[in-house]
């Protein structure tokens, strides 16, 4: 069998359209890893590393239609399990957790695989809309395959982590992928908006209406930050309890700990290695750290001082979408 | 006792599986039923019930090409020279030409793989264009000037040559310069019979970019077309669905445009040897 053509390399970046049903052409960049695995807790840290490197990686730029060919040509990948959460929950943890695992394959936080599910064609007109949902389909195909098969030309097993936003369409994700299984990291809702608000993820997004026209659906102009994170926390919570099954598991912040690390890669059929102390590491560095020089300090008693009553009130409209979901998808 | 081609290469109609395997649309016979010829030539050799010998000649080697891909679904690959046997199917890139008029069962056709020679012809042309080779050689002046001078003129080769993506714009450049297919059909009017064909005389898939924020373009044969967005539904349509008939393609956007906005559409791809509009059976 000859080698696979993209044996070492992925895509580090597509260059999407703005309207990607409309120009399907992008390029897409690709790296050279090698066998290097993707260690780092987010799959751009580790590419940064190596465009970094010395001497840096090399890199070579294709069309998107190369890629989906060149993915066509290796076997269809069915993932391991997957990863949605709602930010700030815990999700990173989880990831790195299950880096441990030989032969697994973990991509955390996809930039281009957000794009791809993002993105709704509902305007481009019918023919458009129901070609770009093929397209995306198989460009998540592509993706899966290429994340599988970089590092030795096998397919190694997968776990995608997903970006927050992409559990908004963690219901589609579901619709391609039924038997594959579902970890949904949530954590209490003011605890969420207090770290949303101080990272600046959500209000960066709430000044541009465009941009959160896309992803919420909603323009969000006139709103306080902690309504708009309220609102779109609440979206998260509504999307996750629209596509949780019996395949799916939620697992709340307070819960996790090496015991609870050890039944969710049980629950996708993952070994972690027997010795504790490999996970019980994984607690004691900042899991956001790409360098792991960074120690875990418990930030709830601070994040619970900074909840105020208007964070308390966005939070309250979440509150009952929270409870349903962990108990629907309680271990 | 050997076969003549042209009684046994039936078309077929293989959307499904040349968009699968490739994602290209499936082969279109036309001109003289004696000779078969196509943009996009395909022969699925599935129902094949003899063995076929086809000569392949490349002038680079075969595995640098994404368009020569020779599925033997038994056997092992071999390209210089394969035989076709019953189950296997050779699939011929876009653009190439194969008119088999002998009574001979041998298939022989040549594809040229562009070399460096190609890539290096192709990036002198680009550089060319550059604002740095458009001034004066300070022949007559001080040689810090010339060393200043070279010193540019090599960073901006350098630079070229360091495009992650220079592969890719050259491929572009080909599949964009490429000839279209010579078609016999006349330019498309308003009262050409709905039950017409629309096919595709584009040598390669159409690649839309956005030209403006409401404006999308397709270069095809050297020549840049620019459309309303609102016409990039049509476009993909086209792209991925012809030949179709013309009633097809009404009934699935009259809705938005009006009878009149699509003939004109489809004359402005028929004069700029995108797409060619033939009677039905003509063999296109």
């Amino acid at each position: 069998m000859r080698e696979a053509l993209t044996r070492g390399w992925l895509p580090f970046e597509i260059a999407f359209d703005p309207k990607p049903a409309i120009i399907t052409d992008a390029a897409v960049r690709w790296i050279e890893l090698g066998e290097a695995p993707l260690a780092e807790p987010f799959l751009d840290d580790t590419f940064s590393r190596l465009k970094e490197g010395t001497p840096p990686a090399r890199v070579l730029e294709t069309g998107i239609d190369a890629m989906i060919r060149l993915a066509g040509r290796l076997p269809r990948v069915e993932p391991a399990g997957f990863v949605f959460h709602v930010s700030r929950c815990g999700s990173t943890l989880i990831a790195n957790a299950i880096k441990t695992a030989a032969g697994v394959t973990v991509v955390s936080e996809s930039h281009p695989l957000t794009r791809i599910l993002t993105v709704k064609a509902d305007a481009c007109g019918p023919y458009l809309a129901a070609r770009w949902e093929r397209r995306r389909r198989t460009l998540v195909e592509a993706l899966f395959a290429l994340y599988a098969n970089y590092r030795t030309g096998e397919a190694e097993r997968l776990v995608v982590k997903f970006t927050s936003v992409s559990i908004l369409a963690m219901s589609l994700v579901r619709s391609w992928y039924p038997d594959v299984p579902c970890i949904i990291s949530v954590r209490d809702p003011a605890e969420v908006i207090v770290a949303g608000m101080k990272a600046g993820v959500w209000p960066s997004v709430k000044p541009h209406p465009e941009l959160s026209c896309e992803v919420f659906g909603w323009p969000g102009d006139g709103m306080s930050d902690e309504e708009y994170c309220g609102r779109g926390l609440a979206q998260f919570l509504q999307a996750a309890l629209d596509a949780v099954d019996e395949r799916c598991k939620v697992v709340d912040y307070e819960d996790l700990n090496p015991a609870r690390m050890r039944e969710i890669a049980s629950f996708l059929r993952i070994e972690l290695p027997e010795s504790p102390a490999a996970i019980e590491d994984i607690f004691t560095v900042y899991s956001k750290d790409p360098t792991r020089s960074r120690q875990f300090q418990s930030d709830r008693p601070r994040k619970q001082k900074e909840i105020t009553p208007a964070i308390r009130e966005a939070a309250r409209r979440c509150l009952p979408l929270y409870t349903e979901l962990r108990s629907r998808g309680a271990w | 006792m050997p076969t003549a081609f042209r009684d046994i290469l039936v078309p077929h109609t293989i959307d499904g599986f040349l968009l699968d395997y490739f994602g290209r649309r499936s082969l279109h016979l036309r001109g003289d039923p004696a000779r078969f010829a196509g943009v996009e030539a395909a022969v699925l050799a599935r129902d094949i019930e003899r063995t076929l010998e086809a000569r392949v000649t490349l002038e680079e080697a075969p595995d640098a090409s994404h368009d020569l891909l020779l599925l033997q679904l038994s056997g092992s690959a071999a390209f210089e020279a394969a035989t076709l046997v019953a189950g296997d199917a050779l699939y011929l890139p876009r653009g190439s030409w194969q008119a088999p008029e002998s009574e001979s069962s041998q298939l022989a056709f040549a594809i040229h793989n562009p070399t460096g020679r190609d890539l290096l012809q192709w990036l002198f042309d680009h550089l060319k264009r550059h604002e740095y080779f458009q001034t004066d050689v300070p022949r007559f002046a001080a040689h810090g000037v010339q060393a200043d001078y070279l010193t540019e003129m090599r960073r901006v080769v350098v630079r070229a040559c360091r495009a992650p993506g220079m592969i890719e714009l050259f491929n572009r450049y080909r599949n964009e310069a490429a000839a279209p297919r010579p078609c016999s059909a006349s330019p498309f009017s308003g009262d050409t019979p709905a039950s017409h064909l629309i096919v595709m005389t584009a040598p390669r898939r159409l690649r839309l970019r956005r030209a403006a924020p409401d404006t999308v373009s397709i270069k095809s044969n050297g020549r840049v077309l620019r459309f309303p967005i609102e016409a990039a539904q049509l476009l993909h349509f086209l792209d991925d669905r012809a030949p179709v008939a013309l009633s097809e393609f009404y009934a699935a956007f009259e809705p938005e445009f009006d009878r009149e906005e699509l003939n004109d559409f489809l004359a402005v791809l028929s004069g700029g040897g995108i797409a060619a509009v033939v009677p039905p059976g003509s063999g296109y």
